[in-house]
């Protein structure tokens, strides 16, 4: 498991008291958060069982688990997807828990948990892979020559390691160029033309195209990289109000059911001062 | 069981003991329930459940016909599990007809009887035999006859029932079938479900009628889902806003990234709203649609409130 020390910290010392039987464990899509449920089960030298999260399996997930004779890890992936009465039948867990097993949560806001479920759970949060961390996926996984100064790019883009090979599966010279061509042209092209550009992103499942969020990541990148060059102070203001703008709608796209298409639009919006 | 099989076997006089209808294609499927009963001399009999006739499936008939069951809806049966394999091997004296007006194609139940070539879909017709079956009975224009497909989704059963009404009045009033059937439109004989307001809604409101807007959206408001409205409401502003600021360019298509239809669509409301008031209402449709999303706007008031924001200063 790369990077997530701190927190592998944490279940140490947690380990060594009383570990909680019930977590949530709270990390953006990719930050490997099943890998580290996974690594949470063998550390608790417990069976890791990966359950699906509809009712009926939640439900049948909570029968076995008073029922088994070896410590087992239950992992219930994207929780914040659950239907109500799933999240309802976990409660039961939570307050009369089973003696041999762990429920491990998954989840990437909170904001979707009941807040009867997070007050009795223990939630846990994934850290952000640092520079290094990614530097070691990318060695590991990729020749990390082969990517020259663009690894520079992948590290500042990319927040998890399915983002990097992302970006790699993409190839990182061409979406690098399509995202600073972008750029300019969200401003500067006729706002007909701009309109056209969240056509050009995979706004839904069965759509081709860049993922709309590395992309913005990516332009906020690409503002940010003109900004260490930038000696005006009108363009300097400019860059760095660009930054602000892309960087909230970014956080706007991660809105669950969020309208992307709507969202991208009003970026390019505010972006031309509209 | 295709449909074309089910209608050779009868021919060919190939009684089977089983037969699962599904479809919502009530009148046809009652038309095969009737071909078969007349052409094997059976006696239809009506039941409530499976249970309730399962053991005389096995039983010998007094009488000079065999039974058939005619059994409608049984979700008792669909649980039963058990009796589903029992039914396949049961050596009956008799004909089950199971009617299902819906079944879920994933459902193992589903798949047994498939698998065992037991059902038989009962779909809606296509339009041109739909057609036929209508001016068949009334002398309908094609394009009323399509409309009243349209209205009706298809349904035989449903059109037999409208064009009964336009047969009655063209012969009360002694008016033709097209007038009539225009007279019982406008009257609300016959019933056009609210969904298929959704269109006109849109367009009311792209064409910057408010009265007729919040008329049909107090009739559509209980059907139709508000982020469904407010997306489809989003799609078309921000269409006419593309075109509206493409003017007369060549390749209008190319260089606005919409479909010829989209275009086309939008051409017919340019100039209601300006470029400022379509990028006004384009932020306010995702406004309503984010707050939804964000729990800041109730969803009931969501429409309602783009409206009021669109037409603020409509006369």
């Amino acid at each position: 498991m790369i990077g997530q020390e701190n927190l592998l910290q944490l279940i140490d010392t947690l380990k060594s008291n009383k570990f909680p039987r019930f977590i949530i464990l709270e990390g953006e899509k990719g930050s490997g958060r099943k890998t580290m449920a996974r690594e949470i089960a063998k550390r608790l030298n417990a069976r890791p069982v990966l359950s699906g999260i509809s009712t009926e399996e939640i439900r049948n997930v909570i029968n076995l688990s008073y029922k088994v004779s070896t410590p087992t890890v239950y992992i219930l992936p994207d929780a914040d997807k659950m239907h109500k009465a799933a999240k309802n039948a976990l409660l039961k867990v939570t307050e009369e828990p089973p003696e041999k097993s762990y429920f491990i949560l998954t989840t990437n806001n909170l904001m979707y948990m009941l807040s009867t479920l997070i007050s009795r759970g223990t939630v846990l949060k994934m850290d952000k892979y640092s520079r290094t961390n990614k530097l070691d996926y990318i060695k590991l996984n990729y020749s990390l020559e082969s990517f020259g100064s663009n690894v520079d790019f992948l590290c500042d883009v990319c927040d998890t390691f399915p983002e990097i090979d992302a970006v790699i599966d993409y190839n990182v010279e061409e979406f690098k160029a399509f995202c600073a061509t972008t750029a300019g042209f969200i401003v500067k092209a006729p706002l007909a033309n701009a309109l056209k550009i969240p056509k050009k992103l995979k706004l839904k499942e069965e759509d081709t195209g860049y993922d709309p969020t590395l992309f913005m990541k990516a332009v906020a990148y690409n503002f940010s990289q003109q900004l260490i060059t930038a000696e005006n102070r009108c363009v300097i203001d400019s860059l760095t109000e660009n930054i602000r703008i892309t960087l909230n709608y970014i956080n706007e796209l991660g809105i669950k059911g969020i309208h992307k298409l709507a969202t991208l639009d009003a970026w390019i919006l505010e972006m031309r001062g509209l | 069981m295709e449909l074309a099989e089910l209608r050779t076997s009868i021919v060919n006089k190939d009684l089977k003991n089983y037969y699962m209808f599904v479809g919502e294609e009530v009148k046809i499927m009652d038309t095969y329930i009737q071909q078969i009963v007349s052409t094997f001399n059976l006696e239809p009999i009506r039941a409530e459940s499976l249970n309730a006739v399962y053991s005389k499936l096995t039983s010998n008939t007094f009488g000079n016909k065999m039974p058939c069951y005619i059994i409608s809806n049984d979700d008792e049966f669909i649980k039963a599990d058990k009796v589903w394999e029992r039914m396949f091997d049961l050596k009956m004296k008799c004909v089950v007809i199971m009617l299902y007006y819906k079944l879920d194609k994933r459902t193992t139940f589903y798949k047994l009887h498939n698998d065992n070539g037991l059902i038989t879909e009962f779909n809606v017709l296509p339009s041109e035999m739909l057609i036929k079956y209508i001016q068949k009975e009334v002398d309908l224009s094609q394009n009323y006859c399509e409309e009243l497909i349209g209205i009706c989704k298809g349904n035989l059963s449903k059109i037999l029932l409208e064009v009964d009404k336009i047969k009655c009045l063209a012969k009360a009033k002694d008016v033709t079938c097209n007038n009539a059937y225009i007279t019982l439109i406008q009257e609300g004989v016959i019933f056009v479900p609210a969904t298929d307001l959704l269109f006109p809604f849109i367009d009311a409101i792209t064409l910057c009628n408010p009265q007729l807007s919040y008329t049909i959206w107090n009739k559509i408001k209980k059907v139709e889902n508000s982020m469904a409205v407010l997306s489809l409401l989003y799609g078309n502003f921000r269409n006419i806003l593309s075109v509206q600021l493409a003017g007369n360019v060549n390749g209008i298509c190319e260089f606005t990234g919409l479909t010829p239809f989209q275009v086309k669509l939008a051409k017919e409301k340019l100039g209601i709203f300006s470029k400022e008031e379509l990028v006004s209402i384009i932020k306010t449709v995702r406004k309503a649609e984010k707050g939804i999303k964000t729990g800041l706007i109730e969803e009931p008031i969501a429409v309602k409130y783009v409206l009021t924001q669109i037409f603020k200063g409509a006369k």
